[in-house]
């Protein structure tokens, strides 16, 4: 593999479309695919809340219905 | 059918009250005006069908299994990855949906997101690729 005159190279078959890249002292590059978000992952957050929101519903407890007209209006 | 939707208790009916409230003093800014805008639109579509296809709603097996609860998972917006996504789960009365959570969009471009970025594992030394160069 060699650079071309713009000190570009080209990745063959590359899996991802995104890298993070690291230039070390001595020389090497080195190329991590980027993972922004895993789409599976849920924020610890947002799983606290969901512990405490099923606790409440499996006892019957939720929120008096919302109403959304207000909103839709405008 | 037509469901009644429902925030779960404590942080969700908390949270939709302070945006709501927020909303009729004027003190949401553009991007909470912006997820306000696209929160309300999924829940009309949710209280309208489940499963109307702008929510790709689907059951998040793994955490039915860990409640005992089907919890289903709706997104906030299409053709958006990594998009905010809704979790929400019938109950706790016949025709009622109760909202769980919120896993809003997440910062790509803000508060140093990009040190937060995953990185994939390192290749383990001594793996193929490596053996192969050392031969050479």
């Amino acid at each position: 593999m060699a650079a071309d005159t713009k000190k570009r190279i080209n990745l063959r078959n590359a899996k991802t479309k995104y890298f993070h890249v690291k230039a070390l002292s001595n020389g090497c590059y080195l190329l991590e695919p980027r993972v922004l978000v895993p789409p599976q992952a849920i924020s610890s957050r947002s799983l606290k809340m969901l512990n405490k929101s099923v606790a409440h519903l499996k006892k019957g407890q939720a929120s008096a219905p919302i109403d959304l007209a207000s909103f839709l209006e405008e | 059918m037509a469901f009644n939707i429902r925030m779960g208790l404590p942080e969700m009916e908390a949270f939709w009250n302070d945006l709501s409230t927020r909303r009729q003093q004027g003190k949401l800014d553009k991007e909470g005006e912006k997820f306000l805008k696209k929160l309300v639109k999924a829940l009309a579509f949710l209280g309208q069908n489940p499963r109307h296809p702008g929510l790709a709603s689907h059951e998040i097996d793994d955490l039915t299994r860990k409640y005992g609860v089907k919890i289903f998972q709706s997104y906030l917006e299409n053709n958006t990855p990594a998009a905010g996504r809704l979790f929400w789960a019938y109950g706790p009365d016949k025709g009622d949906i109760t909202v769980l959570a919120i896993e809003p969009h997440p910062e790509d471009q803000k508060r140093g997101s990009y040190q937060r970025i995953k990185l994939s594992r390192l290749p383990v030394p001594g793996s193929g690729s490596q053996k192969r160069q050392q031969k050479r």
